[in-house]
C-alpha cells in the first residue's frame, strides 16, 4: 500500500477518532448502569450508527427466562428515508411487520451459526444494494445475541472499524450482562414481595374466614367445631356444648376428650375414622350414636369433617359438624324396612313379577318367576327377557314392540291384561296372564310385568265349558220347559221344548220378547210380578195362560222361577220353568163342579131329612088357612052376618098364606143348585132362619133349642146358601144326637160371637151322645157316617164350605157329655170386641 | 050346640093357628079360651066347667104329649084332642093309647074338629059327673072305721058273714053289725049297689 500524507493525516484523524470512540464506548457502561437490556442496545445502536456511519447496524437479544428475543435495527437516516419511501409503496401491498424482524428473517440464515461462517456480504433488504456485514456475538460464547453491522462501503470494515465494533460488542455484553443481572434481581425482589404479599394476603384472607366461620359456627343450627391440624378441638359452639353439655376447657384438654359423648359402642369406629382422617389430612365421616344431655337419650349423629389448607397444602384446620340425623336414620330404617317389605311382597308375590331396562334385559326375578319359569334369578338377571320367557316365534314381535314404545310410547300390549303363551326352561309352552307396566326413570323407562301362570284357570275354564255343554244337553233333553233369564230380567235361553210347545224361535222369545207368548189379559200381571221378583230376588210364579201352538189355544201354564246367588247373596241368574197345568186346572173345575152337586145333594138329602119338619112348617100356615076360611064362611052365614070377624079371618088367611109361601121360597133356595154367590152375609139371620126350620125337629125330640146370638156380630162375606147349609148340617147332627137320648140334659145351643183374634165364630153345641175317640180323626172324611142311611158327606162338605169362605170348622168335646161343633169365619170388616155377651132367651 | 057350662081350651104357639081355631070353634058356638105354651095353661085358674083341651103336639119346653102325662099325673081328667102338623103314627097311637080323644093332623076340616069337640064335651061331662059321684062316695067311705073298711072289703068279694068272721077273727054276729053301719053308711040299698060302688072306689082287701 501507498501511504500519502493526506492518507496520514487522515489516518491519524482516523485513529484519534477511533480513541475517542473507544474512550466513549469505555464511558457506556456507566450510562447503562439501572439500564434496560433494550435501552442498552438502543444506546449501543446509536453509537455504533454514528461512530462507524453504518447503514445498517441489527441486535438480536437471545432471551433469558423464556421469551422472545429481541431483535432490533437502525438504519442510516438515508436508508431510513428510502425505507420509508419504500415501505410508503409496499405498505399498501404487503404486511407491514416490525422492521427489525424482516431483517432478522433475512439474516435468519446466518444467525446463529459461527460469526466467521458469516458471508461478508449481504444484500441491503432496502435499498438493495449489497452491504459489507460485520457479525458479532455478544457474550463470551456468543450467548447473549448477536450484533450486526453492516454497511455499502467497500472498505468496511476497517481495521479501527473492526476494534471498535468488537469493544463495542464487548461493553454491550457487559453492560447487558450488569442488566440482565440486575434485572435478575429485581425480578427475584420483586417475586419476593409479591410472595410475602400474596401470602399476608392469604393468611388474611383464610384468617378472616376463619372468623367468618367461626362466626357461623357459632350461630349454625348444628353442633360445629374445628380442630387444629394435630387433632385437637380449639372450637366448639354453643350447640355442641348445649347438645353434649360437655365443657370447652374439657373438650381442649384432650383431643379425644370429646369421644365420651360417644356411645360406648360407637366409639372405637369412631375413633378410628377420626384419627385416620386427621392424619391422613383428608378429613373424616362417620356416624356414630352421641348422648344427648338434655334426656340422656343417644341419638345418631353424622360426623363430617373437611380439611382446610393454606397456598402451600399445609393444614390449617379441620372444620366439622356433627348433624342429628336420628330420624333421617329412623326414616331410613323405616324406609329400608318399607323397601325391604316391598321386595317381600315382590318376592312372594302369587304373580311373577319380572322387570325389564329399555334394552329389554331382566332387572329383577321374583321367587314367583322363579317357580314358573324355572329360571333361578342369578340365571336370569341380565339376560335378554324375550329369550327366557317368550316362545321363539313371537320374539321378534317382542323387539319390535319394544323398540317401537320406545321410539313413540305406543305399546298395544302394555298396561293391559293380556293372555299370551310363554315358555318355561326346557320349552314347554303354557297359557299366562300379563300385563306391562313402563314406568320412567329419570331418562329411561323400566318395564315392569306381572305375569300369572294360567293353566289351571284355563284347565278349570275348559271344564266349565264342558259342564256347560253338558248341562244344556241336559237342559235340552229333560221333558219340561225350561227357560233362564240374566239378573236384570232379560230371557236369555229357551230349552227346545219351549219353542216347539210355542211355536216361536229362540230370537224372538229373548231378552222380554217372552210377553209375546202370553195371553193379553195375563201380561200386566206377569210382567208386573216378574219385575218386582227380579228386584227383590223373591221366587218368581204365576199362572197365565199361553200359547200352544199344537192347537193355536192359549192354555194355563204356570210359570216359576227362582234365582242363582253368588256368596255374597247377590243374584247371578234365574232359572225357571214352564209347567202346562191347563188339563190340572180344568180338572179342578170339574172336581169344583162335582163339590158343588154334592154339596146341592147333601142339601136335598138334609132337607129330606128335614121333611117332617118341612111338612109341619107348611101344614101350620095351612091349618091356619082352613080354619080361618071355614070360620069366615061360619060367620058370613050368621043372621046376620058377623062381618067383623069374617074380615077377621080372611085377614088370618092371607096372614097364614104369606107364611106358607115364604117357607116354600126358603125351601126352594135351598134345594136349588144354586152357583156360589158372593154377598154380605148377617150370620144371626142366617141362624135364626134355620132355627125355625129345626125347631120343630127340635120340640119333636124334646130337645131344648137355645140360641146366643151376639148383636153387633159383623156380616161375613160369602154365599148365604152354602153357609145356611152348614149352620142347618151341624143343627140336625145335633139334634140326631140327642135325640136318642133317655136322659137330659137334651140341649142344642147355637151361639155367635167375635173371637179375639177378630174372626166370626159360631158354634153348635149339643147334649147329645159326643164324639167316640175312635170317630174323632175320621169325622171329617168323606163317607164316614154313623147313621144307618147316612152316606157321610155332610161334614166333609161343611168343611169344605167354610174353608171355602176362608174360614176353618172343627169339634171338641163338650161337658158333661155331648160335642160343640165351632166354625170361624173371616169378617168384611173390623170390629172392635165388646165387654160382654148379651144373652138371649130360648128360641121361638 | 053351644053349651055355656062348657069350655074349650086351646094350646098352640102358633098365634096364627091359635087365632084361627078359637074363631073357628067360636062361630060354632064354643065358648074358647087360648094358651100359647103348656105352661102357661097349667099355670091358670081353670073354672070348673066341662071343658076339654085342644092341645098342639109340638110345643115348645113341655110338649102336647108331655102335658097330657102331667095331667094325667095330677089327677086332671080333661079329655084332649091332640092336633099336629107332623103326622107322625108311632105318636098318635101314644096319645091315644094315654086316653086322648082324637088325634088330629094339621090341617084339619072343620067338621073334624068340632065332632071331637062335642065328643070330648060330652066325655068331660060324664067324667064330671062320674067323679061327682065318685067323690061323694068317696066322703062315705072316709066316715068308715077301719073295721068298717075290712069288712067292706071283704063282703064285696061275697064272702058270707059267718066267712067274715073267721076271717077277721070275730063274731058273725059283729060283722052283721059292721055290715049294717057299712050299708047305711055308703048309702047302698043293696049288695049289689054296695059292689059297684067298691068298684068304683076301688076298694080291695
Amino acid at each position: 500500500m501507498d501511504v500519502q500524507p493526506g492518507d496520514v493525516a487522515e489516518e491519524i484523524r482516523r485513529l484519534q477518532r477511533c480513541i475517542n470512540d473507544l474512550v466513549s464506548l469505555f464511558a457506556l457502561p456507566a450510562m447503562w448502569s439501572g439500564g434496560e437490556p433494550s435501552q442498552i442496545v438502543d444506546t449501543l445502536l446509536d453509537a455504533l450508527l454514528r461512530m462507524l456511519q453504518l447503514d445498517l447496524v441489527y441486535v438480536r437479544l437471545r432471551d433469558s427466562g423464556g421469551q422472545a428475543p429481541i431483535e432490533m435495527v437502525r438504519f442510516a437516516p438515508s436508508q431510513e428515508r428510502t425505507a420509508q419511501e419504500r415501505t410508503a409503496q409496499e405498505r399498501t401491498a404487503q404486511e407491514r411487520t416490525a422492521q427489525p424482524h424482516e431483517i432478522g428473517e433475512v439474516l435468519k440464515h446466518w444467525l446463529g451459526a459461527n460469526p466467521q461462517e458469516w458471508p461478508p456480504l449481504m444484500r441491503n433488504p432496502i435499498g438493495g444494494r449489497d452491504l459489507s456485514i460485520v457479525p458479532l456475538g455478544l457474550g463470551l460464547q456468543g450467548e447473549i445475541g448477536e450484533v450486526v453491522a453492516a454497511s455499502e462501503r467497500a472498505d468496511f470494515p476497517r481495521q479501527t472499524e473492526r476494534l471498535i465494533l468488537s469493544v463495542a460488542a464487548n461493553q454491550v455484553s457487559i453492560g447487558l450482562q450488569g442488566a440482565r443481572l440486575l434485572s435478575e434481581q429485581k425480578h427475584v425482589a420483586s417475586e419476593l414481595d409479591r410472595r410475602v404479599a400474596q401470602r399476608t394476603r392469604e393468611l388474611a384472607k383464610a384468617n378472616e374466614e376463619l372468623q367468618l366461620q367461626v362466626g357461623l359456627l357459632q350461630h349454625i343450627p348444628v353442633a360445629a367445631w374445628t380442630l387444629g391440624p394435630d387433632g385437637t378441638p380449639d372450637f366448639v359452639n354453643q350447640n355442641w356444648l348445649e347438645y353434649t353439655g360437655q365443657a370447652l376447657d374439657y373438650i381442649r384438654s384432650d383431643p379425644e376428650a370429646w369421644m365420651t359423648a360417644i356411645h360406648p359402642e360407637d366409639r372405637e369406629m369412631a375413633s378410628s375414622s377420626f384419627w385416620g382422617g386427621v392424619r391422613s389430612g383428608q378429613g373424616f365421616t362417620f356416624e356414630a350414636r352421641f348422648r344427648r344431655v338434655y334426656d340422656g337419650a343417644y341419638r345418631w349423629h353424622l360426623s363430617r369433617a373437611v380439611v382446610l389448607r393454606d397456598a402451600e397444602g399445609a393444614i390449617l384446620r379441620f372444620v366439622g359438624t356433627s348433624t342429628d340425623i336420628d330420624d333421617l336414620k329412623q326414616s331410613q330404617d323405616d324406609l329400608r324396612r318399607a323397601d325391604e317389605r316391598t321386595r317381600l311382597i315382590i318376592e312372594t308375590a302369587l304373580d311373577a313379577v319380572v322387570t325389564m331396562n329399555s334394552q329389554g334385559q331382566i332387572t329383577s326375578w321374583n321367587k314367583q318367576a322363579e317357580i314358573t319359569f324355572g329360571w333361578s334369578c342369578a340365571e336370569a338377571t341380565g339376560r335378554h327377557m324375550a329369550d327366557m320367557i317368550i316362545p321363539e316365534q313371537h320374539r321378534t314381535a317382542h323387539e319390535l314392540g319394544l323398540r317401537r314404545f320406545l321410539e313413540t310410547g305406543e305399546g298395544p300390549i302394555l298396561r293391559r291384561r293380556i293372555e299370551i303363551i310363554a315358555v318355561r326352561r326346557g320349552g314347554a309352552e303354557f297359557p299366562v296372564e300379563l300385563e306391562v307396566v313402563p314406568v320412567r326413570l329419570r331418562h329411561d323407562w323400566v318395564f315392569s310385568a306381572f305375569i300369572r301362570d294360567i293353566t289351571e284357570s284355563k284347565l278349570a275354564e275348559e271344564k266349565l265349558r264342558a259342564n256347560e255343554l253338558h248341562l244344556r244337553r241336559m237342559t235340552e233333553t229333560i221333558p219340561e220347559m225350561l227357560w233362564s233369564a240374566t239378573a236384570e230380567g232379560a230371557i236369555d235361553y229357551c230349552n227346545t221344548r219351549v219353542l216347539d210347545y210355542t211355536g216361536f224361535s229362540a230370537e224372538e222369545l229373548m231378552g222380554d220378547g217372552w210377553i209375546k207368548l202370553l195371553h193379553t189379559d195375563d201380561v200386566d200381571q206377569a210382567a208386573r210380578l216378574w219385575m218386582s221378583c227380579v228386584t227383590t230376588g223373591a221366587p218368581y210364579r204365576v199362572e197365565v195362560r199361553t200359547f200352544r201352538l199344537a192347537d193355536r189355544m192359549y192354555r194355563w201354564c204356570v210359570r216359576s222361577a227362582l234365582p242363582l246367588l253368588d256368596q255374597q247373596g247377590r243374584i247371578v241368574k234365574w232359572y225357571g220353568t214352564v209347567v202346562d197345568m191347563h188339563d190340572w186346572k180344568q180338572a179342578q173345575e170339574d172336581l169344583r163342579n162335582t163339590q158343588a152337586e154334592l154339596a146341592h145333594v147333601n142339601r136335598v138329602m138334609t132337607m129330606g131329612e128335614l121333611t117332617a119338619s118341612i111338612a109341619h112348617e107348611v101344614n101350620q100356615p095351612l091349618s091356619a088357612i082352613i080354619a080361618s076360611g071355614d070360620s069366615c064362611s061360619a060367620w058370613l052365614s050368621n043372621d046376620p052376618p058377623n062381618l067383623d070377624k069374617a074380615r077377621a079371618a080372611t085377614s088370618r088367611i092371607i096372614q097364614a098364606a104369606t107364611q106358607a109361601s115364604e117357607i116354600v121360597q126358603r125351601l126352594r133356595a135351598l134345594f136349588k143348585k144354586t152357583t156360589s154367590m158372593t154377598a154380605s152375609v148377617d150370620m144371626n139371620a142366617v141362624i135364626e132362619d134355620t132355627i125355625s126350620l129345626v125347631h120343630h125337629e127340635a120340640d119333636r125330640n124334646k130337645i131344648f133349642l137355645r140360641t146366643e146370638l151376639y148383636p153387633g156380630v159383623p156380616s161375613v162375606s160369602g154365599d148365604r146358601v152354602q153357609l145356611q147349609q152348614v149352620i142347618l148340617n151341624l143343627a140336625m147332627n145335633g139334634i140326631e144326637s140327642i135325640a136318642g137320648l133317655d136322659h137330659e140334659p137334651k140341649r142344642l145351643m147355637i151361639r155367635s160371637t167375635l173371637s179375639n183374634t177378630g174372626e166370626l165364630l159360631v158354634s153348635v153345641e149339643d147334649t147329645g151322645l159326643g164324639i167316640e175317640a175312635e170317630h174323632a180323626d175320621r169325622l171329617f172324611a168323606p163317607f164316614f157316617t154313623t147313621k144307618p142311611q147316612g152316606i157321610g158327606m155332610g161334614l166333609p162338605i161343611c168343611r169344605s164350605i167354610i174353608e171355602a169362605h176362608g174360614g176353618r170348622l172343627w169339634a171338641v168335646k163338650n161337658e158333661p157329655s155331648g160335642a160343640v161343633f165351632h166354625f170361624a169365619l173371616p169378617v168384611t170388616a173390623p170390629v172392635a170386641l165388646p165387654a160382654a155377651l148379651p144373652v138371649t132367651g130360648p128360641s121361638e | 050346640m053351644s053349651d055355656p057350662n062348657c069350655i074349650v081350651f086351646m094350646v098352640d104357639d102358633d098365634p096364627l093357628v091359635r087365632d084361627s081355631v078359637a074363631d073357628l070353634l067360636d062361630s060354632a058356638g064354643f065358648e074358647v079360651r087360648t094358651f100359647g105354651s103348656a105352661t102357661e095353661f097349667v099355670q091358670s085358674k081353670r073354672p070348673d066347667l066341662s071343658a076339654c083341651l085342644i092341645l098342639d103336639v109340638e110345643l115348645p119346653g113341655l110338649s102336647g104329649l108331655d102335658l097330657q102325662a102331667e095331667l094325667a099325673n095330677s089327677g086332671v081328667e080333661m079329655p084332649i084332642i091332640f092336633l099336629t102338623g107332623h103326622g107322625d103314627i108311632p105318636m098318635s097311637v101314644r096319645a091315644m093309647k094315654r086316653g086322648a080323644v082324637e088325634f088330629l093332623t094339621k090341617p084339619f076340616r072343620k067338621q073334624e074338629l068340632l065332632e071331637a069337640v062335642q065328643e070330648a064335651l060330652r066325655r068331660d061331662s060324664e067324667g064330671r059327673l062320674q067323679r061327682s059321684e065318685t067323690s061323694e062316695l068317696r066322703k062315705r067311705l072316709r066316715t068308715l072305721t077301719p073295721r068298717e073298711h075290712q069288712v067292706l072289703a071283704l063282703v064285696v068279694t061275697g064272702l058270707l058273714n059267718k066267712q067274715i068272721a073267721g076271717e077277721l077273727g070275730t063274731t058273725e054276729e059283729t060283722i052283721k053289725v059292721h055290715r049294717g053301719r057299712v050299708m047305711s053308711k055308703m048309702g047302698a040299698g043293696s049288695l049289689a049297689e054296695l059292689v059297684r060302688m067298691a068298684e068304683k072306689l076301688k076298694v080291695s082287701a
